[in-house]
């Protein structure tokens, strides 16, 4: 129907150029990249830039720290974290990214800068294994105490399906 | 109970026992996630679970005779569970209700979910669906009626 057309970065907003611009004054090369996704702006920068990426955010008027989650890219070798900042006058929202190795990932939490970022962190450690340092009680949130390994990384083992395959090949593995 | 244990009743008064007991079922409601809907539902007064008999509401486990297990049992929820089961007094019984307690139910592969509570308790009715419609709550606790009626008190008592 249509031509293969290149993969076009979208166009930040004014807003959001304004932002990036702030951020890469504070941070230098720090910040990775910056794009867009669904209209929001995703930053991303390296791991020990994190509270300092989040605190110049909080300082631009983004006070509610949304949530932070995880991804597991088990054949880059690398997890990545991922915190959602919104502006409530807004409502405007910023993502921002960071990677660390799957063999050692550690980030600077980022309690300093919000302490309702404690809880996040604790639920991103314990379905990913990403190691906040300097969290003040780094411990299980939701899962049980006895519970073993991070279950949110792909080759974590789900034991029901290695007793009976998955009915089907979606989904298999 | 003291002797109940030990001597199996004459016919007629182990008939009238259990028929006392199985209209007078105490349950202690240990709803879990949606189908703790349903069996409000079946409490209401359109399916009026307790012209059956059933008493919903007991203010203590130490009260009640059935515990309906009913919704979704994570791992981290079983040792409270055991621990009201546990403070039941005997002779008591324990309705699965819904999939996710006979098995997991759409769960079976989760890493938090307890692959059925019959693992944990004995189970004397299961209750299939995802949710179970009200009317199949009536129909298990008939099966259970049916259960404790053909029951030896000496048997169920002295295991």
């Amino acid at each position: 129907m249509s031509e293969v057309t290149e993969d076009v970065q979208p166009q930040l907003s004014a807003s959001d150029s304004a932002l990036v611009d702030e951020l890469r004054a504070a941070l230098g090369d720090a910040l990775v990249e910056a794009t867009t996704n669904l209209s929001n702006l995703v930053v991303r920068v390296t791991p020990e830039q994190r509270p300092h990426a989040l605190a110049v955010l909080k300082a631009q008027g983004f006070t509610y720290y949304s949530f932070a989650g995880g991804v597991d890219w088990p054949d880059e070798e690398r997890l990545e974290v991922l915190d959602h900042v919104e502006d409530l006058r807004g409502p405007r929202q910023v993502t921002v990214r960071c990677e660390v190795p799957r063999s050692n990932p550690r980030v600077p939490t980022a309690t300093n800068v919000f302490r309702g970022a404690d809880w996040h962190e604790r639920e991103t450690w314990e379905l990913f294994g990403i190691v906040f340092v300097g969290h003040p009680k780094l411990r299980r949130l939701l899962l049980a105490d006895w519970q073993e390994g991070f279950p949110m990384r792909k080759d974590e083992v789900l034991r029901p399906r290695i007793e009976k395959p998955w009915p089907g090949d979606f989904f298999s593995g | 109970m003291a002797l109940l244990d030990q001597v199996e009743l004459p016919k007629p008064v182990r008939f009238t026992l259990n028929w006392g007991r199985k209209y007078s079922l105490w349950t202690l409601q240990f709803g879990l996630a949606c189908c703790a809907i349903e069996m409000a539902a079946s409490m209401m007064p359109r399916h009026d679970i307790m012209r059956f008999g059933v008493i919903p509401f007991p203010a203590s486990p130490r009260q009640a005779d059935v515990m309906i297990v009913a919704g979704t049992c994570v791992d981290k929820m079983i040792p409270s569970i055991i621990r009201v089961w546990e403070q039941m007094p005997e002779p008591k019984y324990a309705i699965s209700f819904g999939s996710c307690s006979n098995s997991g139910g759409p769960y079976w592969d989760s890493y938090s979910v307890a692959k059925g509570i019959d693992q944990y308790l004995p189970i004397d009715v299961y209750v299939p669906g995802c949710p179970p419609r009200p009317e199949a709550l009536l129909d298990g606790i008939m099966k259970l009626q049916e259960k404790i009626q053909h029951e030896s008190l000496k048997e169920r008592l002295s295991v």
